[in-house]
């Protein structure tokens, strides 16, 4: 049967499902936007084509892994401050390209 | 509701977006493991109309196809032209330009259709790629299914989208439902309990899942690639990595042919011969002109030269004024690369290309199981309803039988309506197979609001059942050549395999409600506690 851990917050059925939807939809902008900061810092390889195929590749790996570590990790202050940090490394890596 | 234990919170979340991707996903599942054969299925509905392949028409000239196909096309429609032929298909050109609309690079032109034995105009089409390639009536069975599969009958950004979503869960499925159920090897032996018939549909739920795990993993993830890709990270990417200069990135990703300065034009049958040649006596896939009659004008011919084990590709590239070859290309890129190798691998394993027909037939019955995974997993949730007369069990029942029933339903009306609007009009039939296809699927989710599920799927399981028994013989109104005549024939002897799968699908079917109707399963294990059938014990009995 359902137990709660002593302590743990009692969230409704529509707070799980609102912050299930926004763990979903930041991990996507959140993914979306290392895939294109990769660009930045992978090595382009022989054809000069790597550094755009790899992290299109593995953007639904690195969208589902956002997405669960946001929405299921048991410190969630913890989780959403990797996250955007990393995030925020590759913005500013798209953002540096803009301006040079 | 909620407590911070992650195991409790991923179940909570492997059942909701189960519930949401149902529908998304059965079809895009279910459209994928048809279209994995749309090779086979495309030859089979064209046997009728068969036009010979180029390759094989004795003094078959490329040079006066290219003339007479490009005969009264506007000039700058000219320097980019796609040659291809699918088998049975006539030899078509899409003389087109590139041009950037809402931020998308769009190709629009005009597809010549020529009969490379009598060198005939058959058809011309104006438009944007899809709509001026778009198949005549006996070819729009596959590409039916193929478009379903990518599009969902959608637009195409919003139906990339949408396939893209539905790919993405199901990566987020096969994640939680790993984490959740945690596969063992005793779980994979265990056999499913026939108790009832709750347990059983919980137990092969988890059986299925877990057999197949490394099959759904890698469809998702592959899918959702492919999907997203061409919609959303590419244009990304460009904004990014070319100033938003889409044109730039994909001639970067292909790979530019440097060639010589002449003004000279090259003449393409002696490509053709030197590219068959390279490849010992493969089939030419497609030819690409790129900038031709100008400066930097090349040619690059996909040529795929047969293996028992999947075809090997072979990309070679021309300089379009001297005729001389530059190099042998990969696909992506003027060299081999990881990157280039890594889609090459992400599209032969999405397309079940990657062993021949080996991969194709495993990836057709492990599409039909992942279909099966998503019905149980509805049927779970539809068992687990007590309040079967709200409108939230309604639904989900209505849903169970629309999706169960509705697929192989639309999948047979479609088919009937091909045969027979295209012996009524040559044009293209799409429309109409799209609004028998969508009427099967709303007859079906009807029986599902009002009667049990069980009900439900015995009388649409019958109806498919007996309409895909005998489509093979009504085939021949669309195909125009009836089967003995094509069984008869040495080169197509190999189409009684497709008539066999639709007349097995159909007997299946008729079985299978036959035993549903019966009341499947029969046995009981009254020893077998309730709550051992769900990974948490949270799961109350319920009719099914």
């Amino acid at each position: 049967m359902t137990r709660r851990l002593p302590g743990a917050p009692r969230w409704s059925r529509a707070r799980v499902a609102g912050y299930a939807l926004l763990s979903l939809a930041s991990a996507f902008v959140f993914a979306s936007i290392v895939t294109a900061g990769a660009t930045k810092w992978l090595p382009a390889g022989r054809a000069g084509i790597d550094h755009i195929m790899v992290p299109i590749v593995a953007f639904p790996v690195v969208w589902v892994v956002f997405a669960l570590v946001l929405y299921a990790a048991r410190r969630r202050g913890v989780a959403w401050a990797a996250v955007a940090g990393l995030t925020a490394i590759h913005a500013a890596l798209v953002a540096h390209g803009w301006a040079s | 509701m909620s407590t911070h234990r992650p195991r409790r919170r991923l179940y909570g979340l492997h059942r909701w977006v189960g519930l949401l991707l149902a529908p998304l996903g059965l079809l895009v599942f279910f459209s994928g493991t048809v279209a994995t054969f749309h090779e086979e299925l495309d030859a089979w509905a064209m046997r009728g109309h068969r036009i010979a392949p180029a390759q094989d028409v004795p003094g078959f000239d490329l040079d006066d196809a290219h003339r007479v196909a490009a005969a009264g096309v506007p000039r700058e429609l000219r320097r980019q032209v796609d040659i291809s032929q699918q088998p049975g298909h006539p030899l078509r050109f899409f003389f087109h330009v590139h041009e950037q609309r809402d931020g998308a690079i769009v190709e629009r032109g005009v597809a010549v259709d020529v009969d490379p034995t009598t060198l005939e105009v058959l058809r011309r089409r104006l438009g944007e790629r899809g709509e001026a390639l778009a198949p005549s009536a006996p070819g729009s069975l596959s590409s039916f299914f193929v478009d379903l599969h990518i599009f969902l009958l959608m637009p195409e950004t919003l139906g990339l989208i949408a396939t893209g979503i539905a790919g993405f869960a199901l990566l987020l499925l096969v994640a939680t439902g790993a984490l959740v159920h945690r596969p063992t090897l005793r779980r994979l032996r265990r056999r499913p309990r026939t108790g009832s018939a709750r347990q059983l549909v919980g137990d092969l739920h988890t059986l299925i899942g877990s057999w197949t795990l490394p099959f759904t993993g890698l469809l998702a993830l592959t899918g959702s690639f492919l999907s997203f890709a061409g919609a959303v990270l590419l244009p990304l990417v460009a904004q990014v990595a070319f100033e938003g200069d889409q044109e730039a990135m994909f001639r970067t990703l292909i790979g530019r042919v440097e060639v010589s300065d002449s003004r000279d034009e090259a003449s393409l049958a002696p490509l053709l011969d030197d590219a068959v040649a390279r490849s010992s006596g493969g089939r030419v896939q497609f030819v690409a002109l790129d900038q031709w009659g100008e400066e930097g004008a090349n040619a690059t011919f996909g040529v795929a030269e047969p293996s028992p084990f999947g075809d090997t590709s072979h990309h070679y590239a021309y300089d379009g004024h001297t005729g001389a070859l530059v190099r042998e290309k990969p696909a992506f890129g003027v060299r081999p690369s990881f990157g280039g190798s890594l889609v090459d691998l992400v599209a032969r394993l999405h397309f079940g290309t990657l062993f021949g027909l080996v991969t194709k037939a495993l990836w057709g019955v492990l599409g039909l199981a992942t279909c099966a995974l998503a019905l149980l997993g509805l049927a779970i949730f539809t068992a687990r309803r007590r309040d079967r007369r709200s409108p939230a069990a309604r639904a989900v029942r209505s849903m169970t039988v629309g999706l169960g029933g509705g697929l192989p339903l639309g999948t047979a009306s479609a088919g009937w309506t091909w045969a027979i609007a295209s012996s009524l009009d040559g044009g293209d039939v799409t429309d109409a197979m799209t609004v028998a296809f969508l009427l099967a699927l709303a007859a079906a989710a009807a029986t599902g609001v009002s009667g049990s599920v069980r009900s439900g799927l015995v009388r649409t399981w019958i109806a498919a059942g007996v309409a895909l028994a005998i489509l093979p013989v009504l085939a021949p109104l669309g195909s125009g050549m009836g089967p003995f005549e094509a069984w008869s024939d040495r080169t197509l002897r190999w189409t009684v395999w497709v008539d066999a799968a639709f007349v097995v699908a159909g007997v299946a079917l008729l079985v299978g409600s036959s035993r549903l109707a019966r009341g499947w399963p029969r046995r009981r294990h009254p020893e077998v506690a309730p709550e051992e059938s769900t990974p948490l014990g949270v799961g109350r009995a319920g009719p099914l």
